[in-house]
């Protein structure tokens, strides 16, 4: 039941075997094995006890870290109760009983940790002399250590081994990793006991102080830096300095995980069978592959599938040759919550993260939730921002969220929190339970108990997935179920607090209504670069200034311009982009540089919103899938043009959005001259075209574009024009250049008499 | 472990904090403790008294309890309470505040109300119920199918059983005035936890007793609330404080 672990390097062999004989000759009923780790000597360790309890496990290692030859030594050790001690350690030979004492009170989980309080031992008794000694003639001779170095014997269970992810392996050299262990042990929840010493003696045997050798002082202060600047609790258990084996499934070479340890993350899917689930389900579990060294699991609940269908699932999840291990469960009532709740018994691992069949996860997801425990060891979970896609239009809308408080959640507005975007430890889940009773709503319904509980769910300051909406969407089909249920779980808690202080919650959630602020902004192309290929239909548009300069001219093999000297379009446009400065609104270049253009994108000429001398654009026709789009916006950027993508719904409705006539302002006393609406924007061009440029009525015209539900219409507007006979006569002039019939307006556009 | 109460009667809450300050302390997964709608003034010694019952998973060898000091006979029954703890402080050993106890408290869940009124039987007068309400879904059913809001809510469940979290509140709420806490019975394996608890309140004057649940009954009132449906979300107590209940007599157990 009971393995000693004594890691040593490059150690005499008669201390060890001192101190390995000091615990072989004790009375004790639960000492099994006794593992010496010899961690990277440089002479293999060779000790003979003849004792068929003590084995020697050598692991090569270049680097001495204490910490590490102790988890090596757990990892190798069968018992479920560990003893860690130190070679230069001899146990009394009468404290067999009180070692009993101290492995049966952490067994039964009433201590986390135990340990006993050394004796240091003069210069003049040596290791052998003090295993002959009498404990009376040692405890007169020897000085009792304070209660603060702990590593002289400490007893643990495996468990809580396995809890805290054992002693970490950034430790190096020896020192400070005893009191972070304890430290870690504390603030898991357990208790920490020293025995008491007249119990449990042990006694420190001298040697020459080890702070001489080669980098010992820096490597003890790096260590204090460690146990100083984390504070968290769960560290995932790393081979970092020797040559132990890994973890047998990690092929990527990336991880450096020890084997026989949980994983540091059950990723947590629940599925419901239907269309398209297989898709989507493989694409969210391959978004997470790879990240924080696959240090994790992944299980698959499934929601209330037929016999068949769940077959059909465990075969295709079968086929994905995953580095991670991937477990389907199932639920045979269709039952979110009883789904959810099914993993969180099912978890293996120290968190569970919320995932959804249909969402994909950003890389930086597990990292940037892992980091929140890292600032705030006393975090229960934590949560991020999300970006909403629509599978079938492509739109996307970037949500930051809020601060989860019990304030916001009861009286906030907007959106808060997204489910699928949480990350909990398993032990607070397995405390606050999805509630099945309720069919749809339970995560909101998870999020106000457990802020009701007093439990701090962080804001990782991040995006963290990708969440997909689509027609068998469960927030869009069940959203009417969700709203009710979710009125009915802040009633039930409203009422449970009382009305004093929900008016106290209401007043701190209007103060503290405001959005987190998401480090990793990710821009908007960049966003669907990650979607899909298949996602989304799209427009690829550019403002036609940048043909000026981006198309480089047609050449033949020995470099000359195929170019047209005098191209029909540059003939019939010679003011076509316009004298000015700046790009006239309806300047469109040569006719070339377009033909390139189509040739890449089929497209066309136009605008891309309603509003007053917006430069035109080349609009794309409908590209369907994210692919495809991206695909032709990487060609246009060979020909040196930067596109931008908009999603076809989003651009449609930008050319229904008509134009704002009250911000056409006329100041008092002064008309404006209107154009009858035009549906080419060449025809646009042309009429200005048409007028003088050296003239003052070319100054002064603008371009209106107003959306509607067919497209976009031009309207030429003049400048601000003073009295009626100055009116009437531009009018009569811009209609016999322009062929256009013009009307008289005033402020908002509204037509008055000449 | 260091144990800081505040109470803000206009609000209605009572926070108890659990703040480390000794090595062998441990973290629970929530350091503060909350009853809400509590409008009873507390007294410190029954205060010190439940503060040390729900401290005692995680107190190592020191309790104390800041802003008040408590009597020799409330630090004797607290170190029965904590096993672990060597030290009670601080302590004014002249104190003497609890006075001839007059309360009798029935604490329990509201759903387990009906058959707990039912089946303790009182000669001696007046017993006041007193429901409390905590996580709603219960962690073997993983449904709040039948649970509804009492009298108090609290996140005391979180950290401890049932039935330690309504002697905890008994204490609290029924103060100096306290004669006897009634509970629902605990299952067996809690009975010598109830009874080491009833022995170091019996220090203080106070006396423990259980009552038996009608478990057929409960079932069946829970099942009438389920075949509601919706109905059960509904809490049936609201803000007000419910009458003292006239009970014919007590039985002891």
């Amino acid at each position: 039941m009971l393995s000693l672990v004594v890691p040593v390097r490059n150690w005499p062999e008669q201390r060890i075997s001192t101190c390995m004989r000091s615990f072989l000759r004790l009375k004790s009923d639960t000492l099994s094995e006794v593992l010496i780790v010899d961690f990277g000597s440089d002479e293999p360790l060779a000790v003979h006890s003849g004792d068929p309890r003590v084995r020697i496990v050598r692991v090569e290692a270049k680097v001495w870290s204490l910490a590490e030859a102790i988890n090596v030594g757990v990892l190798h050790a069968e018992g479920a109760v560990i003893a860690k001690t130190d070679a230069d350690i001899i146990i009394a030979a009468e404290a067999g009983p009180s070692l009993d004492r101290a492995v049966a009170a952490t067994a039964d989980g009433t201590t986390g940790l135990a340990l006993a309080q050394a004796i240091d031992l003069p210069e003049t008794i040596g290791a052998e002399e003090a295993y002959q000694a009498s404990s009376r003639r040692l405890n007169t001779m020897g000085r009792v250590r304070p209660r603060w170095g702990q590593g002289g014997l400490a007893v643990f269970s495996r468990f809580t081994w396995e809890a805290i992810g054992g002693f970490d392996s950034r430790f190096t050299g020896w020192g400070n990793e005893d009191n972070d262990f304890a430290e870690r042990v504390r603030r898991s929840g357990r208790k920490v006991r020293w025995f008491d010493s007249d119990a449990l003696k042990i006694y420190h045997v001298w040697h020459p102080p080890s702070f001489h050798g080669k980098g010992i002082v820096a490597r003890r202060a790096a260590n204090i830096e460690v146990a100083k600047k984390d504070r968290s609790v769960f560290r995932p258990l790393r081979i970092l300095h020797s040559q132990a084996p890994r973890r047998s499934q990690d092929k990527s070479g990336l991880s450096n995980v020890a084997p026989r340890t949980p994983p540091l993350v059950t990723i947590a899917i629940a599925s419901t069978e239907r269309k398209n689930r297989l898709r989507m389900l493989k694409e969210a579990i391959r978004s997470y592959v790879g990240q924080i060294g696959n240090d994790m699991e992944i299980v698959v609940a499934d929601n209330g599938s037929s016999d068949a269908d769940y077959e059909h699932l465990c075969a295709e999840l079968c086929k994905l040759k995953l580095p991670v291990p991937l477990r389907p469960i199932r639920v045979k009532e269709p039952s979110i919550p009883a789904a959810r709740n099914a993993i969180t018994d099912a978890a293996a691992g120290r968190y569970i993260c919320v995932a959804d069949d249909d969402d994909i996860a950003l890389p930086n997801r597990l990292m940037d939730h892992l980091a929140c425990f890292e600032k705030d060891p006393a975090a229960h979970g934590s949560h991020g921002g999300w970006i909403d896609f629509d599978e079938q239009t492509g739109l996307i809308e970037i949500n930051e969220g809020k601060e989860r408080t019990l304030a916001t959640l009861l009286f906030g507005s907007g959106k808060i929190t997204s489910h699928p975007t949480c990350f909990y430890r398993t032990d607070v889940l397995r405390r606050i339970r999805y509630d099945e009773a309720l069919a749809l709503g339970s995560d909101f319904d998870l999020a106000l108990r457990m802020a009701n509980a007093g439990l701090k769910i962080k804001h990782t300051h991040s995006y963290v997935i990708l969440r997909r909406f689509h027609s068998t969407n469960v927030t869009v089909t069940g959203l009417a179920n969700q709203v009710t249920n979710g009125e009915k779980s802040r009633f039930r808690l409203r009422d449970s607090l009382g009305s004093a202080l929900c008016d106290g919650f209401a007043a701190s959630a209007k103060a503290s209504d405001q959005l987190v602020y998401c480090r990793n902004r990710i821009d908007r192309q960049r966003i669907i670069e990650m979607l899909p290929p298949y996602a989304g239909v799209w427009r690829l548009h550019f403002p036609l200034s940048v043909l000026k300069t981006a198309v480089p001219p047609r050449t033949n093999g020995n470099g000359e311009s195929l170019q047209p000297s005098g191209s029909d379009a540059q003939e019939s446009d010679p003011d076509a982009l316009g004298d000015r400065g700046d790009p006239l609104p309806g300047a469109v270049p040569d006719y070339s540089t377009v033909e390139r253009v189509i040739e890449t994108v089929d497209g066309d000429i136009g605008s891309t919103a309603s509003g007053i001398n917006l430069e035109f654009a080349y609009v794309s026709r409908p590209l369907r899938g994210a692919a495809k789009a991206l695909r032709a916006k990487r060609r246009l950027g060979e020909l040196g043009i930067e596109a931008e993508l908009t999603a076809e719904y989003d651009f449609a409705e930008r050319s229904r959005r008509g134009f704002p006539w009250s911000h056409l302002k006329v100041p008092k006393g002064a008309r404006r001259l209107l154009s009858e609406p035009i549906n080419d924007p060449l025809a646009v061009t042309k009429a200005l075209a048409k007028l003088p440029a050296s003239s003052i009525l070319r100054g002064m015209m603008s371009v209106i574009a107003d959306g509607t539900a067919e497209g976009f219409r031009y309207h030429l507007v003049s400048g601000p024009l003073r009295g009626r006979e100055a009116a009437q006569s531009t009018a009569v002039m811009l209609r016999k250049l322009s062929a256009i019939p013009f009307t008289l307006v005033a402020n908002g556009g509204v037509a008055c008499d000449f | 472990m260091k144990l800081d109460l505040k109470q803000d009667l206009a609000l209605g809450r009572l926070t108890l904090t659990m703040t480390e300050n000794c090595h062998g302390d441990s973290q629970p997964l929530v350091d503060t403790i909350q009853f809400n709608r509590f409008h009873e003034k507390v007294a410190s010694d029954t205060a010190a008294l439940a503060g040390a019952m729900i401290a005692s998973r995680w107190c190592g060898e020191v309790i104390e309890f800041s802003g008040f000091k408590v009597g020799s006979d409330v630090a004797e029954a607290v170190r029965l309470i904590v096993p672990d703890a060597r030290f009670v402080q601080p302590i004014d050993g002249f104190r003497r505040n609890l006075c001839e106890g007059h309360l009798h408290l029935l604490v329990c869940q509201p759903e387990e109300a009906a058959s707990v009124v039912d089946s303790s039987l009182s000669n001696r007068g007046l017993i006041r119920l007193v429901t409390w309400s905590g996580e709603f879904v219960c962690v073997a059913t993983g449904s709040s199918a039948g649970r509804i809001a009492g009298e108090i809510s609290t996140n005391a469940d979180i950290l401890l059983p049932d039935w330690e979290t309504s002697i905890g509140l008994g204490l609290l709420v029924g103060g100096l005035r306290l004669g006897s806490i009634l509970i629902q019975q605990p299952e067996e394996e809690h009975v010598r936890n109830v009874e080491r608890i009833a022995a170091a309140l019996r220090i203080v004057g106070v006396q423990l007793r259980t009552v038996p649940a009608r478990a057929h009954e409960r079932n069946d009132s829970i099942r009438q609330r389920t075949v509601a449906g919706e109905k059960e979300l509904k809490p049936t107590t609201r803000g007000k404080q419910r009458p003292p209940l006239r009970l014919p007599a007590l039985a002891v157990v």
